[in-house]
């Protein structure tokens, strides 16, 4: 049952087109992820669930009940902004429970639901704390807790983890996940970070100049990517161009590549985990469908991988091998090498 | 249909607006152009230009135009140079209660001019009370100086005009990335080489800006030279003389030329802060007061500090001092030697005394309301919408900040010397109204661009954030927008309180019998030789503008730490 649905969405500023004939479907229950570059559309998308923009063109649906025209406060969807927009002036306990004193209701069910979010974000004890003595994280949470409690039927998240250093945002993204299967809510996230799409989504969309380029599930999205866009922002690729000539992709340089699903298609493209670098007089593996000889420009020490760039004619491909404690074939700059892959790693791919 | 129909009320506001400050503020601007323009009845002289032509082929007319511009340009320097090193002074040396000076020395702008202009008066006039202990002192047989005219207008506006350069040079002190500084200094860069290479060059557009201020301010200064000015004659001070003689053709005139300068450098001033809009953006280290390591230098300057400290608090302990005075007693003796609580209770007992401070409280407060009534819509259109007309409000609420006192003043009289269709086809000239109307326009800059400060700080993700909780437009205005609102607000309230309370220019030009100021109270007073009774006023204000500058202070503050400011 789908929860969101978007039909033929479309938005301009002026002369510029936001987003356009977007169409989406968020399952009930998922984590959906608008991922995207800087100014691709994704957030005025979330601002058009939410009711701050309106489309000049199709429809919005929450629940199957056309919500397009809807002014925001009668949407029932939460949102969680990328500055977390926590009131100043109230306390913590006093900002969960904005959107309840709004509602109505009586004091101590208003208080109980507080005491219930706040516990739940892990803040209980907090209430009485002013906005400006928390830290980031802790505001992060006021106001994951303050949509919480509101009970909505969709939660945004517009990166609300971009404010945070890269060991909270770690933190803070595992907590953000279980909160969310917990709860089972309807939730739909903003980021242009992959890292975080991918370990969080049931669901990404991927977006590109107003458009979605791709929806799917994180492992297809990065195992099959439908073109050269999405495979080099989700992910690292080495993306080349390539002609066909009797089924072979032949690069720029001469080079000729097998694909086990052969073109057509402008991009022939290989992840730098697929890329094996080995001696040149090893002998050659089943897996070698293509290898190449190639020159190592430069080693990079990324923690769990060794990256290496290899010039082979005039492209430089990346490969990533382990950093294991057993150590393996460790070339340095200079070094001459083998460069192989296999056919079934090659992704053949539109522009 | 929809978009229309959520349009129409700021198209009804935008309206309203436009026809209240066309109605207040640029009607009666073009009127007394219209009243420049207009032929003397009893001349032969072709309408058109003839008022001009006679003005500047006047001796008097162009003496009073000399006078105010070389009055304005030497405003400049006096306080460029006094606020500039008073700010440098603070900011870039460390010595002890560093923050109390600071404080102490932006006491004179929260002050009305009046009471300053007096307090001077009885401290460096003929008879005041450092001319006579100097003259005694050398034993010499007249003042020691002469207060009045030029020099003693110009030591008055250096005392009150010098904040601006202070504050200014104080916050680019301030915003100095530190780091920039030591950067210049590892490439080899001397100390003074650091201050005209790095530090000056930062501090230009706020001198830049500060100097426009106060020429601005020096050229349309009214009460230094109406009260000490003597001899020396400005535009100003000959409006009112035209006025008085009822040549409003001949006050028309002076008004446009007045303030045709006045904006002439208000647009330069615009294009410049324009041109200029750039700032660190890279976070800093700010930089550190430079402590000062020889015993001598750091004595000479905590007693430099003290020194001015004495000197900006005395104005203030004389107009203390001389409200407890008995001026009969006095005027025999060099130093007051009785001292009672007639003059206090004269102003609270005798209605006659009592009136005008009842006056000033009451239009103070009829003119804050009024202003926020004006600037809260104005602000609103100006930085939350998109209306087309958002220009025209925004030129038409700043303009009065770059029209004398006077001009303002005159030209209310010519809009409402007959029937005007913006109030009904009321006259207001000679009613309760016209004053408090003069106070208004003279205010409404102020309080236009703190609120405007306030919507500013007002993110719209917080409304925003408050619709997405369920909160309608009108729980949002009151639970968010208010609450974000209202230390700009309250400040722009007091602010506007203070500034009207004490006002004079206005004052001199449109009060009546029915709305005496205390500032005109306080001058009559002088003239009646009742100091005691005046320094009373003058106490009363001071305690007034103190305790809301105060609470302005701490509304500020709170402002701030709440991380609205």
């Amino acid at each position: 049952m789908d929860e969101v649905v978007l039909r033929g969405v479309t938005r301009t500023f002026g002369s510029t087109t936001a987003c356009a004939e977007v169409d989406l479907s968020v399952a009930r229950g998922e984590l959906f992820t608008f991922l995207g570059p800087s100014g691709c559309g994704k957030t005025t998308i979330l601002r058009l669930i939410a009711g701050f923009l309106t489309p000049q063109s199709g429809s919005i649906l929450l629940g199957g009940r056309d919500i397009t025209r809807l002014p925001p406060e009668k949407r029932e969807v939460g949102m969680v902004f990328q500055n977390y927009a926590l009131f100043p002036y109230l306390t913590v306990a006093r900002n969960v429970e904005y959107g309840l004193r709004v509602r109505g209701g009586n004091t101590a069910t208003r208080r109980s639901t507080v005491a219930r979010y706040l516990d739940l974000v892990g803040l209980a004890g907090f209430e009485d704390r002013r906005i400006d003595e928390l830290s980031g994280g802790e505001q992060q949470r006021v106001a994951l807790a303050r949509s919480l409690a509101v009970e909505p039927r969709v939660l945004l998240l517009d990166e609300p983890l971009s404010n945070l250093d890269a060991r909270l945002r770690d933190h803070t993204r595992e907590e953000l996940r279980n909160l969310q299967r917990e709860l089972g809510i309807t939730t739909i996230f903003v980021t242009h970070d992959q890292h975080e799409a991918l370990t969080m989504s049931d669901s990404i969309a991927v977006f590109d100049r107003g458009q979605v380029v791709q929806t799917g599930t994180p492992v297809e999205i990065y195992g099959r990517p439908r073109n050269g866009f999405v495979a080099g922002f989700v992910g690292d690729t080495n993306l080349i161009e390539a002609v066909w000539r009797d089924g072979l992709a032949v690069t720029p340089g001469g080079q000729t590549v097998r694909a086990e699903h052969p073109g057509p298609g402008r991009y022939v493209a290989v992840r730098p985990q697929d890329v094996r670098l080995s001696p040149l007089d090893t002998p050659a593996s089943p897996d070698d469908d293509n290898m190449f000889e190639g020159g190592v420009q430069d080693v990079q020490l990324n923690g769990v991988c060794i990256e290496y760039r290899v010039r082979v004619g005039d492209t430089v491909l990346r490969a990533a091998a382990l950093n294991t404690a057993a150590g393996s074939f460790a070339p340095r700059p200079g070094d001459r090498v083998r460069v192989s892959f296999a056919a079934r790693a090659v992704m053949v791919l539109e522009g | 249909m929809l978009v229309d129909k959520r349009r129409l009320p700021l198209w009804l506001l935008t309206a309203a607006l436009v026809w209240f400050l066309v109605g207040f503020i640029l009607h009666p601007a073009l009127s007394t152009l219209m009243v420049s323009l207009a032929p003397d009845a009893d001349a032969s002289a072709a309408p058109g230009l003839a008022r001009y032509l006679a003005f500047f082929s006047s001796a008097n007319g162009l003496s009073a135009l000399w006078n105010s511009v070389v009055l304005g340009l030497l405003t400049v320097i006096a306080c460029g140079v006094t606020g500039t090193a008073l700010a440098f002074f603070v900011h870039y040396f460390e010595f002890p209660f560093r923050g109390v000076v600071d404080k102490i020395l932006l006491l004179p702008v929260m002050m009305p001019g009046i009471i300053i202009v007096f307090a001077f008066v009885q401290l460096y006039g003929e008879s005041g009370l450092v001319t006579k202990t100097v003259q005694t002192w050398l034993g010499l047989n007249g003042a020691p100086w002469d207060f009045a005219g030029l020099p003693g207008i110009l030591f008055v506006h250096t005392y009150t005009q010098y904040v601006y350069f202070y504050i200014a040079v104080s916050l680019g002190i301030r915003h100095i990335d530190g780091s920039v500084v030591e950067s210049a200094r590892c490439l080899g860069a001397s100390r003074l080489k650091v201050f005209t290479s790095v530090i000056l060059p930062f501090l230009t557009p706020a001198l830049i800006t500060s100097a426009t201020v106060t020429f601005m301010t020096g050229i349309g200064s009214f009460t230094a030279p109406s009260i000490i000015g003597g001899p020396y004659k400005v535009l100003t001070t000959q409006i009112l003389l035209a006025k008085a003689n009822n040549y409003m053709g001949v006050a028309a005139v002076q008004v446009v030329v007045l303030t045709v300068i006045s904006l002439i450098f208000f647009a330069v001033l615009r294009c410049y802060e324009r041109g200029r809009i750039f700032a660190a953006q890279v976070k800093g280290t700010p930089m550190r007061p430079v402590p000062i390591h020889n015993p001598l230098a750091r004595y000479a300057a905590r007693s430099a500090a003290w020194c001015l400290v004495a000197m900006v608090v005395l104005p203030f302990a004389a107009i203390i001092l001389l409200s407890f005075v008995d001026s009969a007693s006095w005027m025999v003796n060099i130093y007051p030697r009785h001292f009672f609580l007639d003059n206090f209770e004269a102003v609270f007992t005798r209605a006659r005394k009592f009136r005008p401070f009842l006056n000033s409280v009451n239009m103070s407060l009829l003119v804050a309301l009024g202003c926020l009534l004006v600037a809260v819509p104005a602000s609103f259109l100006i930085e939350k919408t998109r209306m087309k007309l958002r220009w025209l409000i925004e030129f038409l609420v700043i303009l009065p900040w770059a029209m004398p006192a006077s001009a303002i003043a005159v030209n209310l009289i010519n809009a409402n010397s007959r029937p005007n269709v913006f109030v009904c086809n009321a006259i207001l000239l000679g009613s309760y109204f016209l004053l408090p109307l003069g106070y208004f326009i003279k205010s409404l800059p102020i309080v236009v661009k703190i609120v405007h400060v306030s919507f500013q700080n007002l993110s719209t993700t917080l409304l925003e954030a408050s619709a997405s909780l369920g909160a309608s437009r009108f729980q949002t205005l009151r639970g968010v927008a208010l609450p974000m609102l209202s230390p700009g607000l309250l400040a722009g309230f007091l602010l506007v309180f203070i500034h009207s309370v004490g006002e004079y220019t206005v004052s001199a030009f449109l009060y009546t019998a029915s709305n005496k100021p205390m500032s005109i109270a306080m001058v009559n007073a002088i003239f009646e030789y009742e100091i005691g009774l005046s320094m009373a006023y003058g106490t009363l204000l001071l305690v007034l503008t103190g305790a809301l500058g105060a609470v302005v202070g701490l509304v500020r503050r709170d402002a701030l730490i709440r991380g609205e400011g």
